[in-house]
């Protein structure tokens, strides 16, 4: 069983990161609340940097409050600093919109991106390989 | 990665973008980046089991998990999917208490009361927009979760009480609320038990079909981390 930590992103997420990882945790997941915690790409960049084993997660990231483009690129230039250990986890995000005083999102979302939609810019799935 | 070009909808209008020169390694296109969902409901679990994409889900209890693996379960197996390659985590945030030590406990209570409050504020939510609580708390906390929304009725301004409401959400309790943060409240929303009873919890999810246990770490709690360590140490 793989043990993850959730992180509260902050300017120095970093140093949780680094003894999750010291520790044997395999996931550091950073949060996505925008108008509550920091700005969870730079603290993953950060992170990345400071980290060689451990996996660097999204958990979870709220597509309404991002342009699909910009957020794919930000996957794109985290896995540069990270090689193959990036994740990305996606939801419809009821705080991080709550707290911007929005309401509740369906799950194939009114924000202008769909997982596919992102994926596709950004990597491979497991789509195939876990077909049966 | 894939050289395709996706339309998205970008200033109200559908785009064509694709990376135009991911050759020249600026970005990494290359490595896989595995795709998670957080999904509660049979549409967004539909989601997931299509696109065959690893599953998040917050769970308070051990009944309460294997119900949402079931589910999960069945979602992914309408997809012709093979059960085993269903990537679960389960999402918690709790406190390992000492032997004796009240589910109440001061730490406790920092560590594990930024998950208990969220059944408050998602109810003073629905309270302040008229919208209906399909999920409506249980009896057992009923009255703590009354007197918060009655509590955040007062927030102010009345015309935007969301900001206050969602103040702290996650990481801390706040003062006023404090008082609605009872043990019964911890103890039906958070993994906050001894070390020897989280084991069985984890190894009882472990034996469903969760594949990962991801703690959440309250900011001002780090060292929490050491606790949760010698827990993961129990399954290697």
């Amino acid at each position: 069983m793989d043990f993850g930590i959730g992180i509260a992103t902050g300017s120095d997420s970093w140093k949780l990161a680094q003894r999750a990882e010291e520790l044997g945790f395999t996931h550091a997941w950073f949060f996505d609340t925008q108008m509550i915690t920091g700005d969870r790409f730079v603290a993953m960049a950060a992170a990345a940097l400071k980290t060689s084993r451990i996996r660097l997660g999204t958990g979870v990231l709220i597509p309404s409050n991002r342009i699909a483009a910009v957020t794919a690129n930000a996957f794109a230039t985290l896995n540069g600093m990270a090689p193959g250990r990036i994740d990305f986890g996606i939801g419809t995000g009821f705080t991080a919109r709550r707290a911007m005083g929005l309401g509740v999102v369906k799950a194939r979302g009114d924000g202008g991106i769909h997982p596919r939609r992102l994926r596709s810019l950004e990597g491979r799935d497991r789509r195939d390989r876990d077909r049966g | 990665m894939r050289g395709e070009t996706v339309e998205t909808a970008i200033e109200g209008k559908q785009r064509k973008i694709r990376f135009l020169n991911p050759e020249i390694g600026l970005i990494n296109t290359g490595d896989p980046i595995p795709l998670h969902i957080s999904a509660y409901g049979p549409r967004s679990q539909a989601l997931t089991a299509k696109f065959g994409a690893g599953w998040k889900s917050f769970v308070s209890d051990v009944p309460g998990a294997m119900n949402a693996i079931e589910s999960m379960q069945q979602s992914w197996l309408a997809a012709r999917r093979v059960q085993s390659n269903l990537y679960a985590t389960a999402w918690t945030r709790g406190c390992v208490l000492a032997e004796g030590e009240p589910v109440d406990s001061p730490r406790a209570m920092a560590q594990a009361g930024p998950r208990a409050t969220v059944l408050l504020h998602r109810a003073a939510d629905f309270d302040m927009e008229g919208w209906q609580n399909t999920s409506p708390p249980p009896q057992a906390v009923a009255a703590e979760v009354a007197g918060y929304v009655e509590m955040a009725r007062r927030y102010e301004p009345p015309d935007a009480r969301y900001p206050t409401n969602h103040r702290g959400h996650f990481v801390f309790v706040k003062p006023e609320e404090r008082k609605f943060v009872s043990a019964e409240l911890i103890r039906r929303t958070t993994f906050t038990a001894t070390g020897q009873a989280l084991k069985q919890r984890v190894e009882a999810l472990r034996e469903a079909g969760w594949r990962q246990l991801a703690i959440a770490i309250t900011p001002g709690e780090e060292p929490a981390i050491e606790d949760w360590a010698r827990i993961k140490r129990a399954f290697e």
